[in-house]
């Protein structure tokens, strides 16, 4: 008997009680379909938290002055030589460009201005490096960013907020507009880019014409104005290039400031990446999908003893059919192998289905998500990307289970009619 | 004088042994069948004429004697081995048809031919001609519960005769049908024996119908009390 008389012949058995084989597949169809439904959620949320902490900021690469020997009983007094200073910083970023940003950020004032039809706007100044905007995630819709260049040559440079450009109320652009601010501090800065701004942008839409927004300026503009150039920092944070592999970028400033502190006696840098801490949340989080995916593989056990069952059921069923074809020359493989294959080919399409329904779940669990997302929790919504992903992994093992679950609760049935006596099975009422 | 093919030789059948219930059906039976004969086995019910028939069949062993088929000795086989003789060289008809409940008539004349592995091509044109044979062409797709008691006996006759073996043995075929289809069994069984040299063992109830063979043993109470007819005649 090949392997394809087989296969037919487990259909054809199969098909004699439709209903039977269904509801032997369905534990098999819910233990796979809630393995698959559970993991794909961990995996969504881990992918959903490590995009929304690296998002926010929190991926920074943290720079802070620490005391070389901080078991000493004398404390010794930090100075301002101890400090990080702003060329040092600046020195790091000529150094390996495009590996850091500046993030910080220097508070201005509220000052005024007054738009193309003679209304007075308020805006918030705020001095800013360039990594400020994926730091705080704001996304820029139209011109640039502040540039390490605005920042080192003390440009009157500035990004506006989209409801700003609707206040401002000019049919043209307003990139390349020069606007006067007024106030305890009076200068002019020239717009460059426009960042986009929902949560304020919804508002100015329901009515709120008056709102105020942040006008971003260079760091060192507003540090210029202030009179007070903060220069000297204890903890200062990066923002590093997503592309560059996080542990080079630690090693590589560590080196830059072990260098600069050498013949400092107190005083040192450490540098520390935070990412680190977001992944091993991440790896928490797969920790928790993988426990519960077990918790969810005890259904597809229970779904195993059923199909063991309704095996058990249908060799007892079918004894004559087993007498007979035993009696026509059937070997003990032959009936062994007809059981199995049929168990098999029970768990493989409730696997398959299962599968099916899991993918559906997980897509529509996410949509369900997305749009709670979107009307609970609207102000970030926008900085959070939740994407359904299934676990393919999830999947190709759960094909596995499938086989493998209908060989093992297959096989005991299927030795039991395997080894009967062929007259006893024809006897058999 | 030909070889013989089935040789009983002080056969013992007891069932539930070391039971309360211990009994001994068959009492050192012996029989020499030659190949191309046409036995009848006749006896009351309960006599133990399908308990012989079975251990014949070598679908069930004795508990005690020997049971020698085309000369070799079957008392040490393996199941398996034992499954491959069926398969190859023994057909069976029974009272009850034992035909696969929704299987085709092809798809069950076929069966024997599958097990012995022979190509699907080669078993279906088989298949064909012999439920052309029985006269059952027209109703190859038929499933068992479509099919009246003679037609499902022609379909197992075909079955029988699938892998061509030299032995037919029917367990009362025709206990289960009208005379008029009985008799038209008995007609096919003639003509195996006649046309293709078939050994024919057939247990059957009707004193009628045994007249037609070459030889009538009957059993009572599981001993052979009169063995006449064929060659000793
Ligand atoms: N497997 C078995 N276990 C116990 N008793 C059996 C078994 N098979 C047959 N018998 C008994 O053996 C006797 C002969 O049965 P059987 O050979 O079927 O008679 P018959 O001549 O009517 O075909 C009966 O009394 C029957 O009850
Ligand atoms: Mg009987």
């Amino acid at each position: 008997m090949t392997f394809f008389e087989c296969i037919k012949m487990a259909f054809s058995s199969m098909r004699m009680n439709k209903m039977r084989s269904f509801l032997t597949m369905l534990g098999i169809i819910i233990g796979i379909s809630s393995v698959i439904t559970i993991s794909s959620i961990g995996s969504t949320i881990k992918k959903t938290v490590s995009n929304s902490m690296f998002g926010f900021g929190m991926a920074t690469i943290d720079l802070s002055v620490i005391e070389r020997d901080y078991t000493s009983s004398t404390p010794v007094k930090i100075t301002e030589n101890d400090m990080i200073t702003y060329e040092m910083l600046e020195g790091l970023l000529e150094e390996y460009p495009g590996d850091y940003e500046l993030v910080a950020s220097d508070y201005l004032d509220t000052c005024e201005t007054i738009n193309s039809k003679n209304e007075a706007i308020v805006l918030d100044v705020m001095g800013i490096q360039p990594g400020y905007m994926n730091y705080t995630m704001k996304k820029m819709v139209k011109g640039r960013n502040i540039t390490a260049r605005d920042v080192k040559e003390t440009k009157h440079t500035a990004v506006v907020s989209e409801v700003f450009e609707l206040q401002y109320g000019n049919d043209e652009s307003i990139i390349g507009k020069t606007i006067s601010l007024n106030g305890t501090y009076n200068f002019e800065v020239t717009v460059v880019g426009v960042y986009s701004d929902k949560k304020t942008l919804q508002k100015y839409n329901l009515g709120e014409k008056n709102i105020s927004t942040t006008i971003l300026t260079p760091y060192s503009l507003v540090g210029k104005l202030k009179g007070n150039q903060k220069t000297k920092f204890g903890y200062v944070e990066l923002q590093p290039n997503p592309e560059v592999d996080p542990g080079i970028l630690v090693i590589q400033a560590q080196q830059y400031f072990d260098r600069l502190y050498e013949r400092n006696e107190n005083w040192e840098i450490n540098v520390f990446d935070c990412g680190e801490a977001t992944k091993s949340l991440t790896v928490v989080i797969d920790i928790l999908a993988i426990a519960f995916s077990l918790i969810a593989a005890i259904s597809l056990i229970v779904g195993g003893v059923g199909v063991m069952n309704i095996m058990l059921v249908s060799v007892v069923e079918r004894t004559s059919e087993i007498g007979i074809r035993k009696a026509l020359g059937a070997k003990t493989k032959s009936i062994k192998r007809q059981f199995v294959t049929e168990s098999v080919i029970i768990c493989l399409i409730g696997g398959t289905i299962g599968i099916i329904f899991g993918l559906i779940s997980t897509y529509a669990l996410g949509f369900i998500a997305k749009y709670m997302l979107n009307t609970l929790a609207a102000d970030v919504a926008e900085s959070i990307t939740l994407e359904p992903t299934p676990s393919l992994l999830a999947i190709i093992i759960s094909v596995i289970c499938s086989v493998l679950i209908g060989v093992i609760f297959g096989s005991s049935p299927a030795k039991r009619a395997a080894k009967m006596n062929p007259i006893d099975a024809l006897r058999f009422e | 004088m030909s070889e013989s093919i089935i040789r009983i030789d002080n056969v013992v059948k007891t069932f539930n042994i070391g039971m309360e219930n211990e009994l001994e059906i068959l009492h050192k039976i012996c029989i020499d069948i030659k190949e191309g004969e046409f036995v009848a086995i006749v006896g009351s019910s309960g006599a133990g004429k399908s308990t012989l028939m079975n251990i014949i069949g070598l679908l069930d062993k004795p508990t005690a004697g020997r049971y020698t088929l085309n000369g070799i000795d079957t008392s040490n086989m393996k199941d398996d081995e034992l499954s491959e003789i069926r398969n190859s060289q023994i057909g069976f008809v029974f009272q009850t048809f034992n035909l696969i409940p929704r299987m085709t008539a092809l798809k069950n004349v076929e069966l024997p031919m599958m097990y012995k592995g022979i190509p699907q091509k080669e078993r279906t044109a088989k298949a064909k001609k012999l439920l052309e044979m029985v006269g059952m062409d027209d109703r190859m797709s038929h499933q068992p519960n479509q099919l009246s008691g003679g037609q499902k006996q022609r379909v197992s006759i075909a079955r029988a005769m699938a892998n061509d073996p030299a032995i037919i043995l029917a367990d009362e075929p025709t206990g289960a049908l009208d005379t008029v289809t009985g008799r038209m069994i008995m007609d096919i069984f003639h003509k195996l024996n006649k046309e293709n040299g078939k050994t024919i063992v057939l247990i059957t109830h009707s004193r009628e119908l045994a007249q037609e063979t070459d030889r009538i043993i009957t059993i009572s109470d599981g001993k052979i009390i009169s063995d006449k007819g064929g060659y000793e005649i």
